[in-house]
């Protein structure tokens, strides 16, 4: 009986084993695929950090105690300032797309290369 | 009167004394908004950075067993944060009202604020007051300027009728004048007329009676026409 049990679990090793060998291509995308949410993710963040940032000063501009023209003279200013940042954001966001698409690419062409081995 | 600008200056010096009181609400409230965002963007740091961690996870290539393990532990991690971050989001409330009370003594704002809404509905009245009064005096100076006009109307009018009418009675007495005149003369011609007929007829029952020639009343006609040419 224990030798019986004991085959049973060596064959469920073996045959983990062997799941784990046969998907190992795709686990190379599957990491891709963790880098690029964390890429995004965190450019996301950084994003919503800006807003933050631009939301936080224009509420402060109102209440500074100044006259009206200074005030919509620092609001213009600011946005004018949140628009280069959202522009530079962007052309960020280009750079990342064009670099995981060059990471897939050369992911797919080592999956293909394993699998042919 | 007072120009639209400086109405509209006033308007605005009112407006900014009955909202002074509520300036430190405000830089209360901008205060506290300022801290609730922050602190809302560090509980959404913490979610990417949990979300990141669990995605890594099936990527490093370990067993399943393994990998539920570092699952659960991901997510006890997480709700241990989240936990700290309900209790940090309690301590900014209770900061937040405690600025409000400190910054802020009710009784004093709203004595102010009732002293300020007092004066300015004094101002806002003696200036209506004022306004009603300058639009009157503007109306009736107006209306007697409107009677002086008409009045300077009426006696040009007469003059020029009276004008006219004393031009209109030259006219028909100097056209009476003249019509006399041309009666006159139209009657002195006309007796003329009739004393040379009757002499020329005279004048011809004696030559039918005499048998004379035809050539005198001939010379006849042209002496009264010479005499008609003098008299005129």
């Amino acid at each position: 009986m224990n030798a019986t049990q004991q085959s049973f679990n060596d064959q469920v090793k073996q045959m983990t084993e062997m799941q784990a060998k046969s998907l190992e291509p795709m686990r190379i995308f599957g990491g891709l695929a963790a880098d690029a949410i964390e890429q995004v993710v965190r450019q996301n963040y950084a994003v919503m950090g800006d807003f933050v940032e631009y939301t936080v000063k224009q509420a402060k501009l109102p209440v500074s105690g100044e006259n009206a023209s200074d005030v919509m003279s620092a609001q213009m200013a600011e946005a004018s300032a949140f628009g280069e940042k959202m522009s530079t954001r962007a052309s960020e966001y280009a750079e990342l797309a064009t670099n995981l698409t060059e990471r897939a690419r050369k992911a797919a062409d080592d999956a293909s290369a394993s699998l042919k081995a | 009167m007072k120009s639209f600008n400086e109405q509209y200056q006033e308007f605005a010096e009112l407006q900014r004394k009955s909202v002074a009181p509520l300036q430190q609400f405000s830089h209360v409230a901008v205060s506290a908004f300022e801290r609730i965002v922050r602190k809302n963007y560090d509980v959404i740091g913490d979610v990417v950075e949990f979300t990141v961690s669990q995605a890594k996870v099936p990527a490093d290539g370990a067993t399943p067993q393994a990998y539920a393990e570092q699952q659960a532990a991901g997510m006890r991690e997480f709700a241990e944060k989240v936990r700290t971050r309900a209790s940090e989001y309690m301590s900014l409330a209770g900061d937040i009202s405690e600025d409000m009370r400190k910054s802020v003594d009710t009784d004093e704002l709203l004595d102010n604020a009732r002293s300020v809404a007092h004066s300015s509905i004094e101002s806002v009245s003696d200036a209506m007051s004022e306004a009603v009064e300058q639009s009157t005096t503007a109306v009736s100076q107006a209306a007697d300027d409107m009677r002086e006009a008409e009045a300077s109307l009426a006696r040009a009018t007469r003059l020029a009728t009276a004008d006219v009418e004393k031009a209109a009675d030259k006219a028909v007495s100097k056209a009476s004048e003249a019509a006399g005149k041309t009666a006159a003369t139209a009657k002195s011609t006309a007796r003329a007329a009739t004393g040379a007929g009757s002499r020329k007829a005279a004048a011809s029952g004696k030559a039918s009676s005499d048998t004379g020639t035809g050539s005198k009343p001939a010379a006849r006609k042209r002496t009264s026409t010479s005499r008609q040419k003098k008299s005129a």
